[in-house]
């Protein structure tokens, strides 16, 4: 007996020491046992078409091109994007040079989740329900396509979208012309309501964007989703547009705010404007020139001006610059392992450079990575990048390894060609496509100004901040607040207007369901009456068995049903009722489909 | 009893962990008088109504009869039933639909046969097949095979096992089996408070139902129900959050 012990003892090290680590994805794991074509398969939701399609981290850079059984769509050091045979994956995870390899799994657009996530369907319904009328959204961006539905308005109601919602588009890198004059301005070209309307009827515009980012924008803040059936609505959707498509230089940014604001001191309206711009120069303290100008805007009721906060809130930020020629940065290194990436837009591309102490060079072009090895050290450098989804950047990456510390190394960058926007990030529909970021966060706060602007349209825009601050909803992602990564919390519009509207006496709870039907728990906002003692959410079956009950946190926010009951049971898919129960009354009865 | 404990106790041990909910339909098919007296129909089923509470009660029917409900259960969805019962034998169809306002489509169906055997003039027991038919959002088909006894006499005791045999109507959701007792020392005609124990296997989610109201009426063959336990306070004031129907007897 003491002997087995003893064998097994020595046995079980060793056999784990010979499993190594995990290889497969645990999903993948389960596919060795079943054809793609089973249900489980059909479950887990992959891309089996002309093989699974995976991502892939190998040992080595570059070593994915030579895996058997495995055919790479793009490589990136040592991770990789392919097709894989799913005959061929348990010989495939016995590569050495195989770290790891996972599904790609299907990723998807989020304005149908994040507008309700931020409640703006509570204002849309009110009372008093407001969708942004009678408010404008002025997007100073890349443009906007003037022809795309979601700002279009079918007045006649026989189906064709003639109108136009935005009432003036001011494209700031055409040469002067037609109807610039009347409004003081010397460069650009504005199109008013009318012009977009007869562009609309011909279908050519004569100002586009190039790039999407405006029109990506104003869809965020005030488009009307009716250019699909997928419910991709901006958060004031019943918002007029001012648009101007800036050279997004200082002064040509501020010009735009200025035009804004004049328009709707013109038409007598309250007017947000959206920046989804920023930049890294200055004091970063708001005692900028430029900053200072943005600030003198604000000097009556009315106004409000959103600004993209930035995505590096945990990264730092070293040097930046404009490429407009040939130019050339010394690193010089303090440790013996550097890390610098160039980030840059990702429609341009740009040939990098890099030079040694020693005066050995190598040139990487775009779509390319490279590699150099000298006494002082080696370089990697990966110039092949596709664009990041957060911002929509591409950058170009740079790894010093073994450097001697003081040495100088020179990294030269040229422009070199345009690139066109990427299929993959552009939704199936041809009308919308993905990106993320504070660019796409401030609209959604964009777009809560006017629907709160919509609400009692002089409002200061300190008021708007004190009611954004305060009503925004604090959670344990958010942690502490005011912080750089999370401001005051997370956007929440049926706290923000309690600052603004205050509960009618005699109100009751409101409720409602984010997204019907659900496979894995149902998430509900919900808002009480500001004096109410005790809430709680409960669930019922269809013939009225309470199966779930929860306390309300006062005032508002959201709440998760995690379709089960108290006792812990799941429950089947089927159809359930939700209600607010209080001291202020009930809710209306929400209904609540679960279909797994 | 010793015998009741174990089956209890074994039919807890399959519950635990179970899906709950996924037979909710054929409840709507419950008598509007049962739906009213709390549940106690188990130990007092009879006629169509029988089909759907306990079909032990079907044994001993004679002559056809004929029940019919529909209503907007809360406001919020439409359920309509309709039962026949023929000398022991007993059918019957359930339908539960959302209204077409532009959210979720949901509709399910369910359709009954059920038996009941006299043993003794006090005594019977019964089976009851369900068939449950998931349209919207998503088509599925499952089914369960039930089983019950019932004895009438000064006190009246009831016992249905639902779902001891069954397909699940959903992939990856087991319809799980469920034991409800009831028993009945008196009873006011129209209005009571039935002493109702429906005993679930621990963990299967089923809760005690509340005592309510159910008035009933009737002139001839002909009567008529309306239910309104309390428990549905919550949900809203009859008749949004009642139960009423129609009996041709």
């Amino acid at each position: 007996m003491k002997r087995n012990l003893v064998l097994i003892a020595l046995v079980l090290p060793l056999a784990i020491a010979l499993g190594g680590p995990e290889k497969l994805a645990p999903d993948l794991r389960l596919l060795l046992q079943h054809d793609l074509s089973s249900p489980l398969a059909q479950g887990l939701g992959l891309q089996a078409e002309d093989g699974l399609r995976v991502l892939i981290w190998t040992r080595e850079a570059g070593a994915a091109w030579e895996l058997p059984g495995f055919t790479p769509s793009g490589v990136w050091g040592t991770l990789a994007t392919g097709w894989v045979d799913p005959a061929a994956l348990s010989r495939l995870a016995e590569v050495p040079e195989l770290l790891y390899i996972e599904p790609a799994r299907r990723l998807r657009p989020s304005l149908d989740v994040s507008v309700p996530e931020v409640g703006a369907p509570v204002l849309w319904a009110g009372p008093p329900g407001t969708r942004g009328g009678g408010t404008l959204v002025a997007i100073v961006d890349s443009g906007i396509d003037p022809l795309h539905p979601d700002f279009r308005v079918d007045r006649d109601g026989d189906g064709w979208e003639e109108g136009s919602r935005i009432l003036f588009l001011w494209d700031q890198t055409l040469s002067p012309g037609g109807s610039t004059a009347p409004w003081g301005l010397s460069y650009g070209r504005v199109f008013t309501q009318g012009e977009l309307e007869a562009q609309i009827a011909s279908g050519y515009s004569e100002s586009s964007d190039t790039l999407g980012h405006g029109t990506h924008v104003a869809g965020i803040a005030a488009g009307d989703g009716s250019s699909s059936t997928a419910g991709y609505v901006g958060v004031a959707p019943e918002a007029n547009l001012i648009v101007v498509k800036t050279t997004f230089y200082e002064d040509a940014v501020l010009d735009a705010v200025s035009f804004a604001f004049d328009r709707a001191e013109e038409l007598g309206l309250p007017c947000v404007v959206n920046l989804s711009l920023g930049g890294h120069s200055g004091p970063h303290d708001g005692t900028s020139l430029f900053e200072r100008a943005v600030d003198a805007f604000l000097d009556r009721p009315g106004r409000a001006i959103v600004v993209a906060a930035g995505n590096e809130a945990q990264e730092g930020i070293h040097v930046g610059a404009e490429v407009h020629s040939p130019t050339t940065w010394h690193l010089v290194p303090e440790a013996s392992s550097v890390t610098a990436r160039f980030w840059h837009p990702f429609q341009l591309g740009f040939t990098v450079e890099v030079a040694a102490p020693g005066g050995e060079r190598t040139s990487v072009l775009p779509g390319g990575q490279g590699y150099l090895a000298t006494p002082a050290g080696q370089a990697w450098i990966d110039n092949s990048g596709y664009p990041d989804p957060r911002n929509g950047d591409r950058q170009i990456f740079l790894q010093l390894t073994g450097v001697s510390s003081g040495a100088s190394w020179a990294i030269t960058s040229a422009l070199s060609a345009a690139a066109s926007a990427p299929d993959w990030l552009r939704l199936p529909d041809g009308r919308h496509f993905m990106l993320l970021g504070t660019s796409m966060s401030a609209p959604h706060v964009a777009g809560a100004c006017a629907l709160l602007l919509s609400l009692e349209p002089n409002l200061s825009w300190d008021e708007l901040w004190d009611a954004l601050t305060g009503g925004a909803r604090v959670d344990g992602f958010v942690g502490q607040v005011p912080n750089p990564g999370w401001g005051w919390g997370k956007l929440a519009l049926p706290g923000a207007s309690e600052g603004i509207v205050p509960s009618p006496s005699g109100a009751r709870p409101r409720l409602w369901l984010l997204e019907s039907p659900v496979d894995r728990e149902a998430r509900f906002l919900y808002q009480l009456p500001r004096d109410t003692g005790w809430a709680e959410l409960r669930v019922y079956t269809i013939t009225g068995r309470l199966l779930w009950r929860q306390a309300l946190e006062p005032g508002g926010g959201e709440i998760h049903w995690p379709l089960m009951t108290s006792r812990g049971n799941p429950v089947a898919s089927g159809l359930y009722l939700a209600v607010i129960v209080s001291d202020r009354g009930t809710s209306t009865i929400l209904r609540v489909v679960v279909q797994r | 009893m010793r015998w009741a404990r174990v089956l209890v106790l074994g039919l807890g041990v399959l519950g635990l962990g179970s899906y709950v909910g996924t037979g909710e339909l054929f409840s709507l098919g419950l008598d509007a008088w049962d739906a009213g007296m709390a549940g106690a129909g188990l130990a007092l089923a009879s006629g169509p109504g029988a089909l759907l509470a306990n079909p032990a009660g079907l044994a001993g029917e004679t002559g056809l009869q004929l029940s019919s409900t529909f209503g907007s259960t809360f406001g919020q969805a439409s359920a309509s039933t309709a039962a026949v019962s023929l000398a022991w034998l007993g059918v019957g169809g359930v339908r539960l639909s959302l209204p077409p306002d532009g959210g979720t489509p949901f509709l399910q169906e369910g359709a009954l046969l059920g038996v009941g055997i006299p043993i003794s003039p006090d005594f019977s027991i019964g089976a009851r097949g369900r068939l449950l038919h998931l349209v919207y959002p998503e088509e599925h088909t499952g089914g369960a095979l039930d089983l019950a006894a019932l004895y009438r006499g000064p006190v009246s005791a009831a016992l249905v096992v639902e779902g001891a045999l069954a397909k699940d109507p959903t992939p990856r959701e087991e319809w799980p089996p469920s034991l409800s007792l009831d028993s009945l020392s008196s009873f006011l005609w129209g209005i009571s408070s039935p002493a109702t124990w429906p005993l679930p296997p621990p963990g299967s989610g089923r809760m005690p139902l509340p005592s309510g109201w159910g008035p009933s009426c009737g002139w001839g063959s002909w009567g008529c129900g309306a239910g309104y336990p309390r428990s549905l306070r919550p949900l809203g004031c009859p008749p949004a959050g009642g139960i009423s129907g129609l009996t041709w007897r």
